[in-house]
Order: C-alpha cells, then structure tokens, then sequence
C-alpha cells in the first residue's frame, strides 16, 4: 500500500522511481495516485490489489469514497459534508517511451444538494515521453517531457510552490544525476497567472538552482516577479532528513524568504509508524508577488488538499505584501495498529505564526481574525481510527474528529482563499482502491 | 554558528512588533478664498465635532468639541487629527452608515462620523474657537467649512472591529484610504444614503463670508435649500430713454440717469456671488446691459437663494464709453468683469 511510510522512506533516500514526484516522501498522510506514468506505480510492489496491474498495455485504477461529515451545529458544515469521490486513472502506452495518462474525476460534495445538482467530473490528459537510448560514456541521456496536466507540483523544497495542481509543461534533460528543468504552469494563484521556471540540479535533485518568472496579464503595476531560489535535501540518517530553500525576489530592492525542515519517519515500530517534522520559514514583505488588492485563490478543491500540511506558501502570499512573516511548524502523524483490522490514526500541525512590520512602516490588520503584527498558534489535528476489513487489502473505513477540511465553494472548480474551512468536525468515510 | 542563526532566528519569530492604538488622521485641506473676502484678524481652522445630547427632561441639545486649533498660515494645510475623548464619542451626531467595498458590493459595514473642518476669523484675538460663534451670537467669524455634500474623511467608530472583519481585499481599499497608516480616520465619499470607503484625497474649503458653513456645521449636515422670489431688479436708464416705458412693472427700482457720468459698473458687490453673468440685449430701440447675482442667505436651516439683477438701459447712440454691447465678448474677456463672468450672450 502506497500509504506505507516504508515507501516514503525509500523515496527519500533514493532517486525517485516517478519522475519529478511532487508528493511528499516524509509524510505519513495519503500519498495518493497522481497522473502520471501509472504503469510504474501500479505496479510497484504494496499495489497488487490494482485491478489494471497485470494488463499488457492499459493501466487502470481507481480510488472511491463516501463520507459524511458531521459538526453538531457548532460550525457550519463544509462543502464536502456528504460526498462521493471516484478518482479514476488510465494509461496506455502507444510506445516504448510514450505513455498517455487520463485522470478522471467524479465528485459529488453535497448529498444535500443530490448528484443531479452537485455531481462534477473534472478529467485531465498527461503525456509523458521519456527518452534514454542515447548513451554518453555508458551513462544514459534522460529525455522527458510532460503535459498538459502535471498533477501537484512542487518548486525545489516548497518556498514559492508545494503541491499544488497545474496544467502546462515541463521538460526536462538529466545526465548522470545532473539536470536541467523547465516548467510551464498556468492558473496557479491567481487566474491571470504563470509561472515559469528554470531549474538546474545536481545529485539526483539533491541540490537545485531555480530561476522563476510569475507572470500576469491583467495588471498595470507588476507584470511579473522574477524569483531566483536554491534548496538542498539531504538525508541525515535511513530515518531522518533535513531540507532547505533560501530564495530572493529579483528587483531593485531584495525582498528574500527561506525556510528549513527536519524529518524522520519510523516506517515500523512493532507495525507502527511514526512521522515527526519541523519546519521553519520566513517570508519578508513583498515576497509574495503581488499585492493586497489581487488575492490569491485556489481551484480544483477536493479532499486531497487535506494530505497537505496548512504549512504551504500560499498562506503566506495573501498579506505577504504588507509584513515579514515567520512561522515555524510542528507536524507529527502516527498509525497505529490495535489489532489486524484496527488502527489508531492521529495527524497534528502546530503552527506558531508571527507577522511584524518592517521598520518605519505602521499598520494593523486581521489575518483570520488575529490580530497582525502579532503572534498567534494554530492548532490542526485529526484523530481516529481506521478499520480495514481485509486486512491484506487497503479498503478502509475511518472514522475521525479534526479541525482540517478542505474549503470549497459550490463547485471544485470555484476559487477560494481559503485552503481549509474553519471548525470541528466528525468525519465518517469509507474508501475502495481498485 | 549555524545554530546562533537558527536561534536568533526563533527568538526573531517570538518578538512581533508591539501592538499600538490607532494613529491620528492625517488629513490634506486647500483653502480657497473668495476674492471678495476681507478679514482684518487672524485666519485659524479648528476641526469641531458636534455632539447631540437628551437632557433627562427629554430636551435636545447640541454641543461642540474642539480638537484642534490652529492658525491658517498657508492656503495648504496637512493636519493630524485626533477623535474627541471617550466619553464624547458615542454622542457625536450625526452617526452615518459606512460600507467597506467595491462597486456598491459591501461585505463590511460599520458606522462612522464626519469631523467639521471649520475656518474661522477670530475676531476676538483669543486664539481658540468659540463654538458659540455657530449659533447666533459667537464671538467668532465663521467663514469656511468642509462641504456637507462633498465628503472626504470620515471617522470610523470601533476601526479594530472593522479590520478583523475585512479581507485583504477590503484592506487593500483601507490602505489606499488612510495612506498606509493604522487609523480610525479614512478616506470616504458620499452614496446615495451613506458612506463608502475611497481614496485618500485632499478637501477644498471655500472661504468666503456665507452663512452656509455655519448652518452646515450647526445643523449636522441637515441643512436644505430653495429659490427665494421674486427677483430683485434694479434698472437705471440712459437719457433720452424714459425710464417708465423701459422698466415697466417688473423692475423693483428705476431710475434715470446719464450713464456717461458713471463709473463702469462692478459684477458683483462684496456680499454677492455671481449667479448668471451678464448678458447684453437688444431691439431697435435700446440696448441692455444686466449683471446678474446671488447671494445664499441661511435662516435656521433653511438656506435661501436671494437674485439679483442690476441692469442698465441706453440707446445705441448714446452708450458711455464703457458699454460693452453689442460686443460683450471682448468686455467679458478684458474688462473689468472678466474674472466673474461665466456667460456673456447677446440676444438680438
């Protein structure tokens, strides 16, 4: 099973088996399928129970839950309060270095709605050509292009971009652990928005150069911030890593921002699994390349946002422009088995925010109700327990309490600032993984 | 090393900038005198704010309270303004409606008051307004006054409670208001029934000796306006015109006399305002010159329009030196009524 932090401790001490992976190998949240070379991860060893693993030429899987979602009229409910998902993916593969990916979508939020006014099904395409006959000095050439969907993607360690879906392209050539990248994304925070980027690396993507141009089409002031990052990542021990990124906007004054993570993850502890992070970042104001009047927002709103960490650099963006910005980050996720069929599941984030004026400015605002500049701690938790019938396979039922649900307007497609819904909730879901 | 940055940098994390209370208003007036306006003592601007007050006999009663006080030096003044204590605050009236947003669009709404920017001769050399003066009987000469139909900054009353309330969109829109600053004093202007947050912008104040500014003060904004009638006419006559057939019945005042021997007449006298400027007609028999004038008179709060019309009569043979007819244009540009001309038309 791919939730197996085992797997992700494979992925981070070695080369990534799917290229350009954006999930994140420490985490011991869901690391779901994403649309891209299928055949490789249905196949890898934890997925036997894929039923399109075995076929010649056509991939297929699929991963369906239902939920409901319950606050006890404390805090309204959130969008997805009684919802069905069916994530389907297909791949062929027409050539040896071509496989055609599809990711299929259907996602009914709202039971209270019904299907017939809430049901949406959001497909995407991502072709993959992967080239590496030609040979210099033994060492294969590494050819690969990807478009149009390019799933979640992640900028070096996640300063300007971590996990968030695009369309567009990347290409790419590699050479013995060398590198060099580039990425075309459209849509990303703002709907007027690219962003293009140019990344060298070096040791397997160990250490990597980024230079980044966020353009825009509807503005008169800033058409564009240019960005030039560098972030390394580096395992300490097989349990244990540290990563970093220090990056600088481009323009006549330098307005800089960095952050530094430390991991370790322990796959299995008497069939249990522990993950613990921290993570410091800072942004300095007029980071964030826009100002407060253009706020940015998200599409493509699904439970998936919630196997990513509140800790992501869109929070920073939005009064990015107005004060320098600190936080720094605990997260911890553990799963442990009670018996064969029974597991206690609990994930936290705690977040201590500090947003300050630089000097000689004065200003006082509200970010989420707290009062800035000021200092304030979050707190996201989600505890429960998971039931799998069949304990060989990774059908689940779970049954937890957290303060983390994804937010969404009426449509998934809808923007919205916020990436999560304030309140409590009690949360109901029953997963299949075909 | 690594680990002093590290730590400097947690410690950085743990010390955001103290919290302040808000900032005075920082508020941009220009002064525009008329030119007809003499004052023999000092010029100074207080900014006032009116209070409304139920005496437990159930009488109303008006009070002023006065922030600031300062003598004009300059046509151009940039003030820090700063609201009345605590304990005025909730009786300052009028309260107005205030909406935070877009295109008519307001998510955030509170309430706020318009300070009065009030200049003033002071005439008793006392160095600090008498609020009487806006009543009958002050020692002061009211003489300008922000505009009751031309709002520009307003005070917004518990501002923290607004700001928590706002996105960052709305924020963005308070900071173009205040100019960056963390105040309770921001840029507004006038909707059809309330107020709407805008730019920071400067305020024009004319200053002239009117009775608006005073009932506009003293009335709360609340003051209303019609058209005095009948017009007042006067004519006088150039011989040989014979003044009975040339006034008829309209003319309040007709009299006959040789133009020549008058100086050319001014457009308006002191107190007036020039309403329709002057207009030169004319027939086969007579040509006629008439200025014409206003003068906005406040009784209560009522403001009346009292007009005025001054005009003179000659044929076209004997017209004094000065007559402008039948080519006014060139008086309108160059004579001595040029600067308060806003028509000149002749009728023929």
């Amino acid at each position: 099973m791919s939730l197996t932090v085992l797997a992700a401790l494979l992925v981070s001490s070695a080369p990534p088996p799917i290229f350009d992976d954006p999930r994140d190998p420490w985490t011991l949240l869901d690391r779901r399928l994403i649309n891209r070379e299928l055949f490789t991860q249905i196949r890898a060893p934890g997925q036997h129970f894929r039923f399109g693993n075995d076929l010649d030429w056509l991939a297929l899987a699929a991963d369906a839950s239902v939920g409901t979602q319950q606050t006890g009229g404390i805090n309204p409910q959130s969008r997805y309060h009684g919802y069905f998902l069916f994530d389907g993916f297909l791949a062929v593969q027409p050539l040896d270095f071509v496989d055609v990916n599809v990711e299929v979508l259907v996602a009914n939020p709202s039971a209270s709605d019904g299907f017939r006014l809430s049901s949406q099904i959001s497909a995407g395409v991502s072709v993959h050509l992967h080239y590496d006959e030609w040979v210099i000095d033994g060492v294969p050439l590494d050819i690969d292009g990807i478009g149009v969907d390019l799933g979640p993607v992640t900028l070096g360690q996640g300063l300007l971009l971590e996990r968030i879906p695009l369309e567009g392209q990347i290409l790419s050539i590699g050479y013995d652990g060398f590198y060099f990248r580039h990425l075309f994304g459209g849509r990303v925070f703002w709907s007027d928005d690219d962003l293009i980027t140019f990344a060298l690396g070096a040791l397997d993507g160990r250490l990597e150069l980024n230079f980044a141009r966020w353009q825009f089409t509807t503005t008169d002031v800033n058409p564009a911030a240019h960005y030039l990052t560098a972030s390394f990542n580096w395992p300490l021990t097989e349990w244990a890593g540290v990563s970093a990124e220090y990056g600088a906007r481009l323009r006549n004054s330098l307005e800089t921002a960095g952050m530094i993570r430390f991991d370790a993850a322990f796959g299995d502890i008497w069939g249990a699994g522990f993950h613990v992070g921290y993570q410091a970042r800072y942004y300095g104001r007029g980071f964030s390349p826009r100002t407060t009047a253009e706020v940015p927002t998200l599409v493509f709103s699904t439970p998936e946002r919630e196997n990513t960490y509140v800790t992501n650099s869109y929070e920073f963006f939005d009064f990015g422009p107005l004060f320098d910005q600190w936080a720094h980050t605990l997260m911890g996720e553990v799963r442990i088995p009670v018996v064969d069929y029974l597991y206690v599941t609990g994930t936290t984030e705690i977040l201590l925010r500090s947003l300050d004026n630089p000097r000689g400015e004065d200003r006082v605002t509200y970010v989420q109700g707290h009062r800035a500049p000021g200092q304030w701690v979050e707190v996201y938790y989600r505890f429960g327990v998971e039931v799998r019938p069949w304990p060989e396979l990774p059908h689940r039922i779970n049954a937890f309490i957290t303060n983390k649900q994804v937010a969404s307007d009426q449509f998934l497609t809808d923007p919205v600032r916020r990436r999560f819904e304030p309140g409590d909730y009690v949360v109901v879901e029953a997963e299949v993984f075909l | 090393m690594k680990r002093a940055v590290l730590l400097l940098a947690l410690l950085a994390a743990c010390r955001p900038e103290a919290t302040r209370a808000p900032l005075p208003g920082r508020v941009k007036l220009v002064l525009e005198p008329a030119p007809n306006l003499v004052v023999t003592h000092p010029v100074r601007l207080a900014v006032v704010w009116v209070t409304s007050e139920v005496s437990d006999a159930g009488e109303p009663s008006t009070g002023y309270v006065v922030t600031l006080d300062q003598v004009v030096t300059s046509t151009t003044i940039t003030l820090d303004v700063v609201a009345p204590p605590a304990d005025q605050i909730d009786l300052l009236s009028p309260k107005e409606a205030i909406g935070f947003g877009f295109n008519g669009n307001f998510p955030t709404r509170g309430n706020a008051y318009r300070p009065r920017f009030v200049v003033y001769e002071d005439l008793d050399d006392s160095g600090s307004f008498d609020a009487r003066s806006l009543e009958d009987g002050g020692p002061d000469r009211v003489i300008g006054a922000d505009s009751s139909f031309n709002a520009f900054v307003a005070y917004v009353f518990d501002i923290e409670s607004i700001l928590s309330q706002m996105s960052s969109e709305q924020f963005a829109l308070y900071e173009t208001a205040t100019n960056g600053r963390f105040t309770a004093f921001v840029g507004v202007v006038g909707t059809l029934d309330d107020l709407a947050i805008a730019a920071a912008r400067e305020a024009s104040i004319v200053v002239s000796d009117s009775d608006v500014p005073s009932a506009s003060v003293r009335c709360r904004h609340q003051i209303f306006g019609t058209q005095a009638s009948p017009i007042d006419v006067s004519v006088t006559v150039n011989p040989p015109l014979d003044p009975l057939v040339v006034c008829g019945t309209t003319a309040t005042e007709c009299a006959g006399a040789p133009l020549m021997s008058l100086p050319p007449p001014v457009v308006v006298d002191e107190d007036e305002e020039p309403l329709g400027g002057i207009t030169c007609r004319r027939n086969a028999q007579l040509e006629m010159l008439t200025f014409h004038s206003q003068r906005v008179r406040c009784d209560g709060c009522g403001c009346y329009v009292d007009e005025t019309a001054r005009a003179f009569a000659t044929t076209a043979t004997s017209a004094p030196t000065w007559w402008p007819c039948p080519d006014p244009i060139g008086y309108c540009l160059e004579g001595p009524v040029a600067a308060f001309t806003s028509t000149c038309a002749v009728a023929r």
